[in-house]
């Protein structure tokens, strides 16, 4: 199991303790305190059954620091009196979690740090190194973060807009770092397209796929932008292309285009608009004006 | 969000306010301005804006390459610059409007007699990286 295959466990197992009756906040720092133990061993020491230890690990950290918090009794109580945990539901806890770490009334940044801490499971350190700032400070953006949403009920449905606008925002963060945001954007979108049926979602995944696969073309070796016309499309990853042609055909035939799915069109047809076809539910060709029409 | 440098200026900044420069105050004024800074840049960090603040000496000199094989030049202190830097603070904020204000409060430190020196900060953007997602636009 690599590291991004670990990552995805981290929103079930929150979802794990969620459904013990753990609020968010709390759930959150104890599996990233779990998940920061699991960086630290795991290279050496490997677990059968990772999300077995992420969650026997976390949940013991969540007792823990229940314990030592002075407001103990309030918190056991609060854990007694939730309502019993109903069946295990993986997919819908993380889509929960998609729309919480995106509310609303977080602003842009934080909901783009949340969301990488426990939807894409990465260290607060790892965050912060992507966005060049000191750990201390990502913590608290974090940390205040999870307080403005302390109050939203985690069982309600959100706008999957606001979580299409976080996941643009840490797709078109760029490449610094060891983390790779634009992948770790894809991935996020990718799973989040598996669980939802919104013509918006495949069209957000499609226009990152088709932007990816230029990135090889897209810089100079000194950094420098090389625009489209420019691109030596040897370096485009075709296999990539023809991924997000496809999803986002799909999406185009249900008639119900978005923003996304115009902005990923254009970017599929400026790349080869002589072989690159795409249809409207009627089966009728889309034009590069037509689109641009829409967006612009 | 985007970072912005806040730049405190010995000279070359347009007269604060409360114009007494730093060597005539008394140490108390000194504490009271050092300390404000230092609260300014914790109650920063925990608003998560908080990047890096460095105080410079306003001792320094010039250097230079001369040529390939042979030592750098130097030159200074500077005695003929008119700009001289005093400190920075970087802060990464939400909006130009938030780093207004921040350089703002920054720019209010107190001073000679205990009064906010209104002092000017020179506020600049940090050349960002494109978004992965202009070209599209551009064409």
């Amino acid at each position: 199991m690599d590291e991004t295959q670990q990552r995805t466990l981290i929103p079930t197992v929150i979802g794990v303790l969620g459904r013990r009756g753990v609020d968010f906040a709390a759930a959150e720092d104890a599996v990233q305190d779990a998940l920061v133990e699991a960086v630290r061993v795991w290279p050496e020491d490997p677990p059968r059954d990772p999300k077995g230890w992420l969650v026997a690990v976390a949940w013991r950290r969540f007792l823990d620091a229940a314990r030592a918090d002075t407001s103990r009794r309030r918190r056991e109580i609060r854990v007694e009196e939730e309502p019993e945990p109903g069946p295990p539901e993986a997919v819908d806890d993380t889509l929960r979690l998609y729309f919480l770490c995106a509310h609303p009334s977080l602003t842009p940044a934080s909901a783009v740090a949340l969301t990488l801490r426990a939807v894409g499971g990465l260290t607060t350190r790892q965050i912060a190194q992507a966005y060049l700032v000191p750990e201390a400070t990502m913590a608290q953006r974090i940390s205040r973060a999870k307080r403005t949403v302390s109050g939203v009920r985690f069982d309600q449905p959100g706008d999957v807009a606001t979580v299409l606008r976080v996941l643009y925002l840490v797709f078109n963060e760029g490449y610094s770092g060891d983390v790779d945001l634009a992948a770790e954007a894809i991935r996020l979108t990718r799973q989040l397209a598996a669980m939802t049926d919104a013509e918006e979602v495949a069209g957000l995944l499609a226009l990152m796929l088709l932007h990816h696969a230029r990135r090889p073309a897209r810089t100079r070796p000194d950094g420098s932008l090389v625009t489209l016309a420019e691109q030596d499309r040897s370096l485009w990853d075709t296999r990539l292309i023809a991924e997000g042609v496809d999803v986002l055909q799909t999406a185009l035939a249900r008639d119900r285009l978005g923003e996304f799915q115009a902005q990923a069109a254009i970017a599929a047809l400026h790349a080869d608009a002589r072989t690159t076809k795409l249809y409207d539910r009627r089966g009728e060709d889309i034009s590069l004006d037509e689109v641009e029409r829409i967006v612009l | 969000m985007a970072k912005y440098l806040l730049l405190k200026h010995y000279r070359g900044a347009p007269a604060a306010v409360n114009d007494v420069s730093m060597d005539h105050w008394t140490p108390d004024e000194v504490s009271a301005h050092v300390q404000y800074m230092n609260d300014f840049a914790t109650r920063l960090q925990e608003t998560g804006e908080f990047v890096d603040g460095q105080a410079l000496s306003p001792d320094g000199m010039w250097v230079r390459s001369d040529g390939e094989g042979r030592p750098p030049v130097t030159d200074g202190p500077f005695a003929e610059t008119k700009d001289l830097i005093a400190g920075w603070m970087v802060i990464d904020v939400d909006s130009r409007e938030r780093a207004v204000e921040l350089a703002g409060e920054l720019s209010a430190a107190p001073g000679a007699g205990g009064k906010p020196i209104h002092e000017w900060l020179e506020v600049r953007p940090f050349l960002g990286e494109a978004p992965t997602i202009s070209e599209c636009h551009g064409g």
